[in-house]
């Protein structure tokens, strides 16, 4: 259970994936416009991460017991982006109103790194299902906590006096990295709350 | 398509460099950018990787481009990219291990970096097989190098260090090409003129930033002769652009409108 | 299976294209995987016995691995005439942002002949990373029984200092130290007679 919190709460602030591990840095910079905008497409990171995990469990299994573990990569994407393409269908015709809140973000989330990413770090780091599942939520709320509070930031700065030299995405960048190294802060978290 | 024949390979090529160079102006692939320029061998290696998967595949895409049926473009084309990505995923693993423990995940991710399927979608699944193949080559050459130009400056202004490992690189080449030279160390003069490296160079947040100030450099370097600046507008540049639908609702409100 | 909206040959032409590159595609890894796949599984093993070679560099040879559980291995250090000098720990310990595995080098007297550390690559760059080093490795040499972590200056014989804004880091590679010791204080100590 200690294990259980210490993966959530690594995945929310300390190895926080967006600001220190650069997963899904480009809806990161280009989604993070509006609040609205990036809680609806970190709810659909979020979910479409633990669905992928939860389907692509099994299926690592069954590659492992056959000895073929070399089609990890290509049969996941696969499965990643057959699985974006149902829930997008499902919703859209039986939950009409959730479609139209997230719908929109589901296929931009195929390549997303972060969703890849998160299922091949499970697969890597050998975890239970209990524990792939609990990494996977805490890397979603992660991005949702990075989203969220970079277009707070976002929205400050639009009435901002900025150079011109900066203007646009080189500023952004340069205010993801001070929120980045906001995150630095909780570096020793785990051990304070005696989590390892 | 047409015109195809009457560009010049040379501008192909060139374009990928300076004018089109995929980080730095068009803004593609920035999560391996920021994650794998801690250390200039690592970004040469990861560069290398990208540009044997780029070329491959736009070879293979635009030799299939007349066979894929355009309802199953895109899994195709991910099938080609993921399958060349686990190939050279397995070299790497096989003959420059130093290399796969230091991208880590990062290396199967390429599969879903859009330098890759934004160029099968953009250019392989229209252009000949020659010039495919001159156009991955040219974008997987403009991406290694603005990631070895983060990289330098994150690793000697972080670091303290130049070429670091770059051993565990040429592995291939012998265990000792480089007659046991491994980079090299600034920090013994460093010590001795009472400095230390900026680690926060090669942290994360140094790495936002260092990118973020290259970008504004290029932008003032583009603006120079006329041209926009790099811009991340929500996806134009994503490879699911043309099958999104929330890029579809905005055109068609925007068709609304007018 | 005619109907107006869906004639076959839409369905099954891109279906068929579909698995034929399918095909292709796993026919071409699974030759590579042949290819590669002895080199692969060679190059840990090779690793390990570079590792060993220099944690205790006079041994002639070493004996073989004991698992004693899933996070420490050992292998017997012996001299030209098969007797033990010494031991070659292996521990897997969890660090800051997840396994690291550290190769420590006992003498039968206890004290620590060298430490090598085998795998950190999910430690931050810059920081954690930093255990790997030498000048951090060296406080190490000469040392016996547990040795705790202190953020400054060492005071006393059994304190390791931790490197500058990476304590988790470096008291996560201490623990394996640790663990190597108490084991080999426990189980191996005197005689030189426990390999088996």
């Amino acid at each position: 259970m200690k294990y259980l919190i210490a993966l959530l709460v690594m995945g929310l602030l300390t190895n926080n994936f967006v600001l220190s591990k650069f997963y899904g840095i480009c809806p990161f910079l280009g989604v993070s416009k509006k609040l609205n905008t990036a809680v609806g497409m970190s709810a659909a990171v979020i979910a479409v991460m633990l669905l992928a995990t939860a389907a692509t469990y099994p299926i690592n299994k069954l590659l492992i017991s056959r000895n073929l573990e070399y089609l990890q990569t290509v049969v996941f994407i696969l499965v990643i982006a057959a699985l974006v393409q149902m829930v997008e269908i499902i919703l859209k015709k039986f939950m009409k109103p959730l479609y139209n809140a997230l719908g929109i973000y589901l296929p931009l989330i195929t390549t997303n790194c972060a969703v890849l990413g998160v299922v091949l770090l499970n697969v890597e780091e050998e975890y239970t299902f209990i524990q792939a599942m609990v990494n996977s939520l805490g890397a979603g709320l992660g991005f949702m906590l990075a989203m969220v509070l970079f277009a707070g930031v976002r929205k400050k700065m639009e009435s901002c006096d900025i150079p011109e030299f900066l203007k646009g995405l080189p500023i952004t960048l340069i205010a993801a990295s001070l929120v980045s190294l906001s995150f630095l802060g909780f570096s020793g978290i785990i051990e304070g709350m005696g989590l390892i | 398509m047409a015109d195809a024949k009457k560009r010049s390979l040379g501008k192909e090529f060139t374009k990928g460099l300076v004018k089109e160079n995929p980080v730095l102006r068009l803004v593609l692939g920035t999560c391996p950018t920021l994650a794998v320029t801690t250390s200039v061998t690592n970004a040469i290696g990861m560069g290398i990787a990208a540009t044997i998967v780029l070329v491959c595949s736009n070879i293979v895409i635009s030799a299939l481009r007349k066979l894929i049926p355009d309802k199953v473009r895109i899994p195709a084309y991910i099938v080609i990219i993921a399958s060349f990505v686990t190939i050279v995923q397995m070299l790497v693993k096989a003959f420059v291990p130093a290399l796969n423990t230091a991208l880590g995940a990062f290396l199967p991710l390429i599969v879903v970096n859009c330098i890759i399927l934004g160029r099968a979608e953009a250019f392989a699944s229209k252009n000949t097989v020659l010039y495919s193949a001159v156009d991955g080559l040219g974008m997987g050459v403009g991406f290694t190098a603005a990631l070895c130009l983060m990289g330098t400056i994150r690793e000697v202004l972080g670091a303290g260090t130049f070429l670091n490992g770059i051993q565990d690189l040429l592995i291939l080449f012998g265990d000792n090409v480089l007659n046991g030279w491994n980079g090299f160390d600034l920090n013994s003069g460093l010590e001795a003129a009472g400095l230390q490296p900026i680690t926060l160079f090669i942290l994360p947040a140094g790495g936002f930033f260092v990118f973020g100030i290259l970008i504004a450099l290029a932008n003032k370097i583009a603006e120079g002769s006329g041209k926009p600046k790099a811009q991340l507008n929500g996806c134009e540049h994503c490879p699911m652009a043309g099958s999104c639908t929330k890029l579809a609702q905005e055109n068609k409100s925007k068709e609304a409108e007018a | 299976m005619k109907s107006k909206k869906f004639s076959p040959k839409e369905i099954l032409i891109p279906t068929l294209v579909l698995l034929v590159i399918c095909v292709c595609a796993s026919a071409l890894l699974g030759y590579t995987n042949s290819l590669t796949k002895d080199k692969i599984a060679s190059i840990d093993a090779e690793n390990k016995v570079k590792a060993m070679a220099e944690v205790m560099a006079e041994a002639d040879s070493f004996g073989d691995e004991v698992t004693v559980s899933e996070t420490l291995r050992y292998s017997p250090a012996l001299d030209s005439d098969g007797n033990v000098t010494g031991y070659a720990f292996t521990v897997y310990e969890s660090g800051y942002g997840g396994e690291i595995q550290v190769m420590t080098g006992i003498n039968t007297d206890g004290t620590i002949n060298k430490i090598v550390v085998l795998a950190a690559d999910n430690e931050t760059p810059g920081l954690g990373q930093n255990i790997k080093k030498d000048s951090f490795l060296d406080q190490f040499i000469g040392k016996s029984g547990e040795l705790t972590v202190v953020k400054n200056a060492v005071s006393s014989d059994d304190e390791i200092q931790a490197i500058t804004s990476a304590t988790i880091s470096s008291s996560a590679l201490t623990r394996a130290v640790n663990a190597a010791s108490e084991y080999f204080g426990e189980n191996l100590k005197e005689g030189g007679e426990g390999n088996g």
